[in-house]
């Protein structure tokens, strides 16, 4: 019987070649779209989970508190670690881990710019970054000693054995390769090539490694099993505080490994749970639909179809089936028709995997020998065959003999049909919801890109010059000024979109007692405004005139605004012991972090030996030449240096690639969404023209013109479309408000989306559908006639 | 034996309500060639179709070999259908995407007969109607003669106490419909009894009753000798 079924399956699969190549390519994408999201959440939430004891990893965040308003840190003071590690009994192990660090390493004629980590010597016990030479007790534990990652160990020593073997630092220091690490996987939100001891940092950069007062470095614990997190927090809240009177507005937290990459949102010191994790349920439910959408086409052409099938079931049932055999015949069909469309997903997968790790910049890899993920694809399989067979099996099976046996045809129920249109219905929302998801994401982000920033990042790149800034930062400035091409220099402490030193320190006449805000501090010289473009409002630019600038500031509006001056200009400052100076001017409202946050109050200082990056702008006519001459003069400068420059615009967009990902993402599955639902409708249309044959030779007959008969079959659809229009269009509106919200700058959405959405969407039924339409316009009515 | 009292059958759609059988008392005995006549749309098939479990009347009784089917659900006559019945239609009404061979066999499949015994019963069944040269032809590919023995050969392989046949030779040319005509006469000298709902006075001219039908009513019944 069972053979009997395949059989009659296989060869209603290629008789009808239209209707199976529809139905199985639809599967076949949907299938393999949400393969693809499916592995990308896979991914995503494998991140960091290869550690051993994962669940009892957390770092230790802070919450500054400035009245009401409370700013969430992972930065906390240099004594913590050890502290909390001795203080607190659930604590087992902690480290301080260090900002990731870009160091110089010279090995005879090799020298590349690496990055890497300084910590504590806990740091390997952990996480789980195995040790393939070396001893997790020892390494670490000497100053000027450093664990190599298997790549650089190669890199620099190949075949030989690395431990024991010098590298030189920074052009400065000795080290000594200890141990070498198994490369650190692509799921890891810790990423370096090598470990230095954190007290080589804390002396490299002149640190007091017992000061409570800075919080300038992150800290992670392990947590003893068992241990309740909850507890610990009571515990350590108010560590900073106890050490520091100044500092009492600051308390701990712990934040769990579980949450770092997904789950790492907070809003005014309340940890959100959202973050990342919000574009992971957004894609699971995506994949969910697209299947839906493939699943729909099976049961609509199904169901259309089912006129063409009814003799057969009127044949069977008088051979003596009943509806439980038929039903499983017609399952086992879509059955059938779900491996072929289950095979063809995964060449499709396997072919496009590259590409999708290429626009995700990750590095998905399938198992196709894991059992466990066969198992879970049959069963998706299984699954989506159910799902698209049950409804058309029992529709099929239900048709009484009598009925269809006698004139070899029928007609189905208003019932189905109106079923069959609400599925139709039901695909255009899923598909018009992702577009105008789709339209709000890419409105978004090319507001991100394109938002006045306060400065112009056009034209302008940064290199590091490290210590040159401190020493000779005169004639490094002067030497960049003369490259042909170069219109200005400026030096910071900040690239502008990354890490910022931010004070709370700074006074002013009448500001209050309890006033803690943050002021973000960039340093820079004279050349700052010019070069980075920043608009001066009121008073002046540093000079080179007035000998006592170096103690002038200039705040931008947040910050007067934050201050509560009038007139700011003129104001004198007080900034920790015994600095003493005066705000000289004030520059527009500029972006120094993510737009996702809002503009911060900003002081920028004229303290040039206090930089490390220098900025240069060009004036955009010859770029490789002035490039090949700024490298030139940076080797001139910094000898041994590799000069490794970065463009500030490009730089900004690695921020938002996120959102371009999703952004892209978000894309493709509604191209693809759209796609297979427009599948489904040529499908639909196809069967629809074949059903009214008669009725529209009639209407030709009694004298309908071509164009009345087109519209007359596009109409159907093209109503549909806009019913699911209506549908889509206030969950679109509510889940994109909802996202937006996530920006402190965000786009509106307007009309036009819902317009240009409904306009695309109905432009493509309608080009779908005409095919159809036109060849039924055009049929001959004596024909289709005589066909009855 | 099968026995019908005061069958009645009724349509009904929105609007309106079509009595197809109105009061048909009739009696069939094992082993007898009937055939139903009468003009269009006076209730013939619809007749057919409840003699052959196919359907239920409205209202009255159907003794079909001692138990009364009339109220029974499709799902309980599907089960007496199975290997009792055998149908042969006007359209022949065979499955396009199955051969000769697999046509024939489908009874057997439902029947969960053994495959060596079905390979002798379907082989004898297509040797007897002259159709096993063409066992793995599809139906397209046959004439209406060839379909329609088929279609005989798959309704009496389950050999079923009863043969229905709905104008059998309705799409048939002359030489074709006498061929199928002798088929079910040997069949009803083989002990099998059919009814026949035909419009041909020569097709009826092989039955041994012949009962007409006009408005839902048996108006005559003329006997053969």
């Amino acid at each position: 019987m069972i053979q009997n079924y395949f059989k009659i399956a296989w060869r209603n699969l290629t008789k009808h070649k239209v209707f199976s190549f529809i139905n199985i390519t639809g599967l076949a994408v949907g299938l393999a779209t949400t393969m693809l999201i499916l592995l990308w959440v896979k991914e995503e939430v494998s991140v960091n989970r290869f550690h051993a004891n994962y669940d009892r990893i957390y770092s230790v965040m802070e919450n500054q508190a400035n009245g009401a308003e409370v700013a969430t840190f992972s930065s906390v003071p240099m004594p913590a670690a050890a502290t909390i590690k001795q203080d607190i009994p659930e604590v087992e192990q902690a480290t301080r881990i260090s900002w990731g660090e870009s160091r110089l390493f010279t090995v005879q004629d090799k020298a590349f710019v690496e990055p890497g980590l300084y910590v504590d010597l806990d740091f390997l016990t952990i996480f789980s970054f195995p040790l393939l030479q070396g001893s997790t007790n020892l390494a670490l534990n000497e100053p000027n000693t450093i664990v190599l990652s298997e790549k650089l160990a190669t890199r620099y020593f190949g075949n030989e054995d690395p431990v024991g073997k010098i590298i030189r630092v920074s052009q400065k220091l000795d080290y000594k390769v200890v141990g070498v690490l198994k490369d650190v996987p692509a799921n890891s939100t810790l990423k370096f090539d090598w470990l230095m001891p954190m007290t080589d940092y804390i002396r490299d950069n002149q640190m007091n490694g017992d000061s409570w007062e800075n919080n300038n470095i992150r800290t992670a614990v392990l947590l003893k099993p068992g241990a309740e997190p909850g507890k610990v927090n009571e515990k350590i809240k108010n560590l900073i505080g106890q050490h520091n009177s100044d500092s009492r507005n600051i308390t701990l937290f712990l934040h769990a490994a579980s949450d770092w990459y997904l789950r790492n949102d907070f809003k005014n010191g309340e940890f959100t749970g959202g973050g990342r994790i919000t574009y992971v349920r957004l894609f699971s439910i995506v994949a969910i639909f697209v299947l839906l959408i493939a699943c729909i086409n099976f049961m609509n052409l199904s169901t259309a179809r089912a006129t063409q099938r009814a003799k057969e079931v009127g044949v069977r049932k008088v051979a003596g089936a009943d509806k439980h055999a038929l039903v499983w015949q017609f399952l086992g069909e879509s059955m059938l028709l779900t491996v072929f469309a289950g095979a063809l997903a995964v060449v499709v997968v396997a072919t496009v995997l590259p590409l999708f790790n290429d626009l995700l910049s990750k590095q998905i890899q399938v198992d196709w020998q894991n059992s466990t993920y066969i198992g879970i694809y049959l069963g998706t399989l299984l699954i989506t065959s159910l799902l698209a067979g049950l409804y058309p099996a029992f529709v099929l099976s239900g048709y009484q003999p009598v009925s269809v046996l006698k004139g070899g045809r029928t007609q189905l129920g208003g019932g189905t049909v109106r079923i069959r249109q609400s599925l139709v219905v039901m695909q255009f929302t899923l598909s018009i919801l992702l577009i105008i998801g789709t339209m709000v994401v890419y409105q978004q982000v090319s507001f991100i890109r394109n938002k006045n920033l306060g400065y112009n990042k056009d034209n302008v790149l940064w290199f590091s010059t490290d210590d040159l800034n401190n020493k000779r930062y005169e004639l490094a400035h002067s030497e960049f000024g003369k490259v042909p091409g170069v219109e200005s220099v400026t030096v910071a402490n900040t690239v502008f979109n990354g890490p910022t030193n931010r004070e709370n320190g700074l006074r002013w006449p009448g500001k209050a007692d309890d006033d803690k805000t943050l002021f973000a501090v960039i340093n820079g010289d004279r050349d700052m405004l010019p070069t980075m473009g920043l608009q001066l409002k009121d008073g002046r630019n540093f000079s080179s005139t007035f000998g006592t600038d170096s103690t002038s500031i200039i705040i931008n509006e947040e910050a007067a605004r934050r201050m509560n001056l009038k007139d700011p200009v003129g104001t004198p400052v007080e900034f920790g012991e015994n600095w003493k100076g005066t705000i000289i001017g004030v520059v527009k409202d500029f972006h120094l972090s993510s737009i996702h946050s809002p503009i911060e109050p900003t002081v920028i200082t004229y303290q040039p030996q206090y930089t490390w990056v220098t900025f240069v702008r060009l004036d955009g006519q010859n770029v490789p030449v002035a490039l090949s001459k700024l490298e030139e003069t940076y080797k001139s400068l910094l000898p041994g240096y590799p000069f490794e420059y970065h463009f500030l615009d490009q730089e900004f967009d690695k921020i938002y690639k996120s959102e371009m990902q999703i952004g892209q993402l978000a894309n493709w599955f509604s191209v693809l969404a759209v796609f297979i639902s427009c599948l489904g409708l040529f499908g639909l249309a196809s069967f629809t023209v074949e059903r009214r044959t008669k009725e529209i030779g009639v209407r030709k007959v009694l004298g309908a013109s071509i164009l009345s008969v087109f519209t007359m079959i596009s109409r159907e659809f093209v109503v549909l479309v806009l019913i699911a229009l209506g549908l889509a269009a206030y969950p679109a509106w509510y889940l994109m408000n909802d996202w937006l919200s996530k920006f402190a700058y965000q786009v509106e959405i307007s009309w036009w989306v819902f317009a240009g959405a409904g306009l695309l969407s109905v432009g493509v039924a309608l080009l779908t559908v005409s095919f159809q339409s036109v060849k039924a316009a055009l049929m001959n009515p004596v024909k289709s006639l005589r066909t009855e | 034996m099968l026995r019908t009292t005061n069958l009645q059958k009724v349509f009904t759609t929105e609007e309106v309500e079509t009595t197809a059988l109105n009061g048909i008392d009739m009696e069939i005995k094992d082993g007898e060639f009937v055939a139903i006549m009468g003009p269009s749309g006076c209730g013939k098939s619809t007749l057919l179709n409840i003699l052959g479990l196919l359907d239920n009347p409205s209202e009255g009784v159907y003794d079909f070999y001692g138990t009364d089917v009339s109220k029974m659900s499709e799902r309980q006559r599907a089960q007496i259908r199975k290997g009792n019945i055998g149908f042969v239609f006007q359209s022949f009404n065979l499955i396009d995407e199955l051969t000769v061979y697999e046509n024939v066999e489908l009874p057997l499949l439902y029947l969960k007969t053994p495959p060596n015994e079905r390979k002798d019963r379907v082989e004898a069944a297509l040797t007897r109607m002259n159709m096993m040269h063409r066992r793995n032809h599809f139906p397209q590919q046959l004439s209406g003669g060839q379909q329609q023995r088929t279609a005989i050969a798959r309704a009496v392989v389950a050999t079923p106490k009863t043969i229905l046949a709905d104008e059998p030779t309705g799409n048939l040319d002359s030489k074709n419909g006498e061929e199928v005509m002798n088929l079910l006469r040997q069949l009803n000298e083989g002990g099998t009894t059919i009814i026949m709902v035909t419009h041909s006075p020569y097709d009826a001219g092989f039955a041994h009753r012949i009962v007409n039908l006009f408005d839902g009513k048996i108006v005559t019944e003329k006997v053969h000798v």
